[in-house]
């Protein structure tokens, strides 16, 4: 533990950047066990009863100071049925599969139809009445 | 407490990315031989709302068409097209969907608001240092720029 010799020392005195990586992924790991057990309606109790661990053990584990192992947190993320880590290259692939339902369409018709012919060209496909319109724009 | 904006939380929205779909300026080569100033914009807009439920995310596409115009609202042959794109990742993005899968206007408007103003930015950066000299896109009111709007 380090000593300091006055309190302007304590406060000049940077966090080293592992440190501060180490209580920054112990939070996130934390917070993200949180929101799935409030999801699922799963109390603490009820998660240290899936992991064969006891309430405290879970509530320190939740504190947000507990050095997680991966096997832990692996076993955490196969009861719950969910990613507790994703590497930010995870997080891009997914983010690149999801798959969208155009909810609709909008273009102006006030003037000419550059607009409406830019969105065809860029494979934006128009129902009939979107297309009704266009032809009127 | 977070403040609600109609049913919408501002925190609960994540602006997770933005595309450059495409950005085309065209200048005519009678406007590039004479490039008379620009005394004004004809701007048209059009946008496409889509949705993931299952992941929680939205993505909205804004599509710009600019035509300057001078004196008497003549058209200069200067033209420029912008296309940007934003997933956005909405916290229980269910209850602002119905059965017939139409987004309420509220969040719909509160995206497009977001998507708005930061093509803003994004369109005076690429219209920089062209003949256009930096485009401001005008402040408009979001739900007449909505599918719903239709």
């Amino acid at each position: 533990m380090n000593t300091y010799k006055s309190v302007t020392e304590f406060f000049n005195t940077e966090t080293p950047k592992d440190m501060e990586y180490f209580v920054d992924m112990n939070l996130a790991v934390s917070e993200q066990i949180m929101q799935y057990l409030k999801e699922k309606g799963w109390t603490q109790k009820r998660l240290a009863k899936e992991l064969g661990k006891t309430e405290s053990e879970i509530s320190k584990w939740l504190s947000g100071m507990h050095n997680f192992t991966l096997k832990s947190i692996a076993k955490i993320a196969a009861v719950l049925d969910n990613e507790i880590i994703i590497t930010p290259l995870e997080a891009k692939d997914k983010y690149m599969q999801i798959q969208y339902i155009s909810l609709g369409i909008w273009a102006n018709t006030n003037t000419s139809r550059p607009v409406y012919d830019y969105m065809e060209q860029l494979g934006i496909k128009f129902n009939k009445k979107q297309k009704e319109l266009k032809q009127a724009a | 407490m977070a403040t609600k904006v109609g049913n919408v939380v501002p925190e609960d929205i994540t602006l997770l990315r933005v595309n450059v779909l495409n950005v085309n300026i065209q200048p005519s080569k009678d406007y590039m031989d004479n490039p008379i100033e620009i005394t004004g914009l004809k701007t048209e807009t059009g946008s496409e709302v889509a949705l993931n439920i299952k992941e929680n995310a939205s993505r909205i596409r804004l599509f710009f068409a600019f035509s300057a115009v001078g004196e008497s609202e003549k058209e200069l042959g200067l033209e420029a097209k912008i296309g940007l794109e934003y997933h956005f990742k909405v916290k229980d993005i269910e209850k602002f969907v119905d059965k017939e899968e139409k987004m309420e206007l509220s969040l719909a408007a509160s995206l497009i608001n977001i998507a708005y103003s930061t093509s803003r930015g994004i369109i005076l950066e690429k219209t920089q240092n062209t003949y256009f000299h930096g485009i401001i896109i005008p402040v408009v009111d979001s739900t007449k720029i909505l599918p719903h709007a239709q």
